[in-house]
């Protein structure tokens, strides 16, 4: 009976976790054959660190500097990995696959996005479970590819209020329509 | 005859005004590419420094590269998504749910 | 200014751009008959321009490499897609203001029998009378056998004829 409810509370501690976390070390290899490489792992303690260093030294005005921390106030860990490569054909699509293939596992994400044109793809995941709200996206281009996982932003909306500074253009993204 | 296509050739395909605001287009994408290669390089500033200044610098130069870190990730995440709108104006895309559909789950 | 650009005075490269983006754009959108996919690839070839700085070393070496950027992105484009094309007879291609001139109604046909050319041989056509490049030019731009241009043009320029005459454009 206690190997049991152990078993069973053990069960419930990997799910919780699993729901969190998404294991990126599958693009690890990606770095030997890239030109550039860019790796995040933030949690949450070095995320408020980070906020309180925000000056706005290389940010062009208060605006941005303003926009930025009231997305990043909600935020709770960032992990990102992303890659330039020399050419195309230096990563392939099974490079993505784990990644894919776990955020098609884990309930609480959920694609809503899924776009694609001229061979290259973006999609954009969301978890809406509460307590582990977050954003997803995997970009692949042609000589570039991208992983962002930003635990703790609600909506797409937020992301889309960026729009407009930081020099990016304004976003329409939002609430989605079905497809016809 | 052949000096007849030629000449209309010519006529035909002289150069042709882009839209007026396409150099301001593609410096928005230029700005949006400095701003990604601009992180790289502050990573290989960043260590260069540390190396120089030594580990009684070590907390403050982590925090301050957690805080590139933090906005490096918001704004390719933001420059991602932008794209992705476009692409989305652009061509069909396959859109699973709405969001708030997602809410109710 | 290539040199300013080269090192990284952004408003050296926008200078660039306006002064190339007519060629790079013309070149585009003969070939496509397609103002919004002329545009998006022309944007392309400067964002590529923007990434390869480093390597151009002329003013000569940058006015090859921005037709062969270009030439290139409108042949794989073509190959990868299908696309219509937009634009009404006349109205946007040609820098005279639209009217029902014969001339202009020529030149809209010719547009018209061109995009139809395989994009091989459209290319060389474009390059050849829209730039004005001679075969050897077009040639070492493009990186092929000048023979290759050669035998393209003239099978282009046969199919044009032929299809023009058909359509009673007046040749001479």
């Amino acid at each position: 009976m206690m190997r049991r409810r152990l078993a069973i509370g053990l069960l419930a501690v990997s799910w919780s976790v699993s729901a969190q976390d998404i294991d990126l070390s599958s693009l690890d290899k990606l770095a030997s054959r890239a030109k550039s490489a860019n790796r995040v792992s933030l949690d949450r303690d070095q995320v408020v660190g980070a906020l309180s260093m925000l000056s706005g030294s290389d940010l062009e005005s208060k605006k941005n500097l303003d926009g930025l921390k009231r997305l990043a106030q909600n935020l709770s860990g960032v992990e990102v990995r992303s890659f330039e490569f020399e050419k195309k054909g230096q990563y392939s699509d099974s490079d993505l696959a784990g990644i894919r293939a776990q955020l098609a596992k884990l309930k609480n994400w959920s694609k809503i996005i899924d776009s694609k044109e001229d061979g290259e793809r973006s999609e954009i995941f969301m978890s809406s479970v509460e307590g582990h709200r977050g954003l997803a996206i995997i970009a692949a281009e042609e000589t570039e590819v991208s992983v962002v996982i930003l635990k703790g932003v609600a909506s797409l909306k937020e992301m889309g209020n960026l729009g407009g500074i930081m020099g990016l253009p304004h976003m329409s993204l939002g609430p989605v329509k079905k497809n016809e | 005859m052949n000096e007849g296509l030629d000449d209309l050739l010519t006529k035909a395909l002289a150069r042709t005004e882009a839209p007026a605001d396409f150099t301001a287009k593609v410096m928005v994408h230029v700005n949006q590419r400095r701003l990604f290669m601009w992180r790289t390089w502050t990573a290989v500033a960043a260590t260069v420094a540390l190396i120089i200044a030594g580990w009684s610098g070590f907390a403050l130069y982590r925090t301050r590269q957690n805080e590139k870190q933090l906005v490096f990730a918001i704004e390719l995440a933001s420059e991602k998504i932008a794209l992705t709108d476009q692409r989305l104006k652009r061509s069909a895309a396959e859109i699973y749910m709405r969001e708030e559909d997602l809410e109710k789950r | 200014m290539l040199g300013r650009a080269k090192a990284g005075d952004s408003a050296a490269f926008g200078w660039l751009v306006g002064e190339h983006q007519s060629m790079v754009f013309s070149i585009t959108v003969y070939f496509f008959r397609n103002r919004a996919i002329a545009e998006e690839i022309a944007q392309d070839v400067f964002l590529d321009l923007y990434r390869n700085l480093a390597g151009i070393e002329n003013t000569a070496h940058l006015l090859a490499w921005l037709r062969r950027n270009a030439t290139n992105r409108c042949i794989d484009r073509s190959r990868r897609k299908s696309y219509r094309a937009e634009v009404p007879v006349g109205a946007d291609l040609h820098p005279v203001s639209w009217d029902s001139s014969p001339d202009v109604l020529a030149y809209a046909q010719v547009q018209r029998e061109l995009a139809a050319l395989p994009a091989e041989q459209r290319v060389m056509i474009i390059l050849r009378y829209g730039e004005g490049m001679m075969p050897g030019e077009i040639a070492e731009a493009l990186e092929l056998p000048v023979n290759t241009v050669k035998s393209r043009l003239h099978r282009a320029l046969g199919a044009l004829r032929s299809k023009l005459e058909l359509k009673k454009v007046q040749l001479t």
